[in-house]
């Protein structure tokens, strides 16, 4: 039984490992140099994930060319898997130095992926936790990352303090929302609205503010600076239950404001929690 | 632009953007798909395995060899005429083996129905999966619907209510633009009008309209809903009249850049209001290799939230 058990994970994860490799390989925008470098440092990845909590702890690696401090190998896994794998940030400009607003960093994947698309790139981070915001810190200054600004802070749509949930297993679902997690240490963080910090043209925002993107868009719209922003990555997460963060007023202040939008299933939870993909084009 | 738009929505054309490597690609797709389909059974899924079989070799041939436009294919056993055999492969693709339908019932005899039959492909599915199924399928096209009429006779269905209308906010007439899977009662679906390819335009007629809730009259298990940019009309005329809350399930086809009136958030709105649980999924490319045009279609699984 045991064993039967343990034949169907092992199966399991060589299927997924194959999937990810094939996805690298069949990556049209990469050259060969770029596909085996990419392929070199995620089977890198893999093993150490295998050995981690076995025989090491990891606690800081390269990838990439860059150096990375983590919360845990784990959570490090998935990011890489997400951003750099699926590529779900990817955007095709023919910029060379895009401006980028990155809400909901976490420890700063999202920054280096990034800062590898378009080295030339300036970068403003926003990551509400303290603990997740010292490594973002740790990971922009050891890799000398140049015009990348951060800020520790939640967005809302209020400048005030807020309770922030954390949970120690999982810092990527850390949030501000009460509905989401029950779970988890409760922490005061400082919020702020996203804009107050913008004054002129945003070539990307990239936001992943768990449950919040309502709250987030709601105030961008009602100020105006939803004017200045050219395309919109973003998580959307659903949850039923949750009626400030419904989907359907986040798509109405999208097309109010004359934004083309695709979206996709990226996953979907037994209690029917679900993130979605949303890219956004200012018409 | 439109024309471009026009161009992937006329699923013929679709045939003509496929490589041979990315059909290749797409046959061992579905021949895995089906042999994994373990609610099926293995009686069903054999019967789809030489039913896609035959479909394609008929694929392979059609219009090299012989014409099957107006001809009819066995399917898992039924028999079911058709017009134009690539409408037929895309639909039997949709239906049979990606099952974009396919819903879990314990009840052996569910209440359906079919909004937007087209030549009744989904409704020989739902018989398929639950023969005492009771149906009723709308379709406005007069060809279609008599082809619809002849599939359901041939293979003697029983329990089966077909009505030749469209479905919309009121009752009366209205203008049906375009044919087979493409007719729309909505102006402009296409593009604007005159640019759509110009056979189709010179197809408009006149059917009648019907509002959903004179048809409901009590518990429905499931709501397939493919009508082609009406979406929004008929939805939020349903939840005005109440008839939403009666509805376990609902799977449908949002049509996407479509003129104001169907917006998403305005669909996915009435949705909420009627406290449904949503789940979508976009049956085009992947968002990151879409271009403006891609993203046209959308499927929405609704289901009822426990009150």
């Amino acid at each position: 039984m045991l064993n039967k058990i343990f034949m169907k994970n092992i199966f399991k994860k060589v299927t997924l490992i194959i999937k990810d490799v094939l996805i690298i390989l069949a990556n049209e925008r990469l050259t060969f140099a770029n596909k085996v470098n990419l392929l070199f440092n995620y089977i890198k990845v893999r093993i150490l994930l295998f050995l981690d909590g076995r025989i090491i702890n990891v606690k800081k690696l390269r990838f990439l060319g860059f150096t990375v401090d983590i919360v845990s190998m784990n959570e490090f896994f998935i990011l890489v898997q997400e951003i750099f794998i699926r590529e779900v940030y990817y955007f095709n400009f023919n910029i060379d130095n895009p401006v980028i607003f990155d809400a909901g960093s976490n420890i700063g994947m999202s920054v280096l992926y990034f800062k590898y698309l378009y080295p030339n790139s300036f970068i403003y981070a926003f990551e509400p936790s303290p603990k997740t915001f010292e490594i973002l810190q740790y990971n922009t200054s050891e890799n000398n990352l140049k015009n990348v600004e951060l800020f520790n802070v939640g967005l809302s749509d209020i400048k005030s303090n807020a309770d922030f949930f954390v949970k120690e297993s999982m810092s990527l679902a850390n949030t501000l929302v009460v509905e989401e997690r029950r779970e988890g240490e409760m922490i005061e963080v400082r919020v702020d609205c996203l804009s107050h910090y913008i004054e002129s043209e945003i070539d990307i925002l990239k936001l992943d503010v768990q449950l919040s993107e309502y709250k987030v868009l709601h105030d961008l719209d009602i100020s105006g600076k939803l004017n200045f922003i050219n395309t919109i990555h973003m998580e959307i997460h659903y949850l039923p239950e949750y009626k400030d963060n419904e989907m359907s007023s986040i798509l109405s202040i999208l097309e109010k404001n004359n934004f083309i939008y695709h979206m996709e299933l990226n996953e979907i939870k037994s209690d029917n929690f679900a993130t979605y993909t949303l890219k956004a084009f200012k018409k | 632009m439109a024309e471009l738009r026009g161009k992937y929505l006329i699923v013929c054309s679709k045939n003509n953007i496929m490589t041979f490597g990315a059909r290749v690609q797409s046959f061992f797709k579905h021949f895995f798909s089906i042999i994994g389909k373990r609610h099926l059974g293995f009686g069903k899924r054999f019967r789809l395995l030489v039913t896609f079989f035959l479909v394609y070799i008929k694929r392979l041939m059609h219009k090299r060899v012989v014409n099957f436009d107006g001809t009819y294919v066995s399917v898992v056993g039924f028999r079911v005429y058709f017009d134009d055999f690539e409408d037929f492969f895309w639909s039997f693709k949709d239906i049979f083996l990606d099952e974009s339908y396919y819903f879990k019932y314990e009840n052996k005899q569910p209440i359906i129905i079919d909004a937007g039959a087209n030549i009744g492909l989904s409704v020989l599915y739902f018989k398929w999966l639950y023969p005492e199924a009771c149906i009723t399928a709308f379709e406005p096209h007069p060809d279609t619907y008599t082809l619809l009429e002849k599939n359901v006779q041939v293979n003697s269905f029983s329990s089966i209510e077909l009505h030749d209308i469209a479905l919309s906010d009121r009752r009366g007439t209205i203008t049906l633009f375009g044919k087979n899977r493409a007719a729309t009662i909505v102006e402009g679906f296409f593009g604007l009008k005159g640019k759509w390819n110009k056979d189709l335009v010179e197809n408009d007629l006149l059917v009648s309209t019907d509002k959903m809730s004179s048809f409901v009259d009590g518990h429905v298990d499931f709501l397939k809903l493919d009508i082609e940019g009406a979406e929004s009309l008929v939805l939020s005329e349903m939840y005005n009249s109440g008839v939403l809350t009666q509805i376990d399930r609902i799977v449908m086809e949002y049509h996407h850049r479509t003129p104001e009136v169907n917006r998403l958030s305005g669909v996915l709105k009435t949705l909420e209001d009627a406290r449904f649980v949503m789940s979508f999924s976009s049956n085009t490319k992947k968002v990151n290799a879409m271009t403006h045009w891609d993203f046209t279609h959308l499927m929405i699984v609704c289901i009822a939230h426990v009150k």
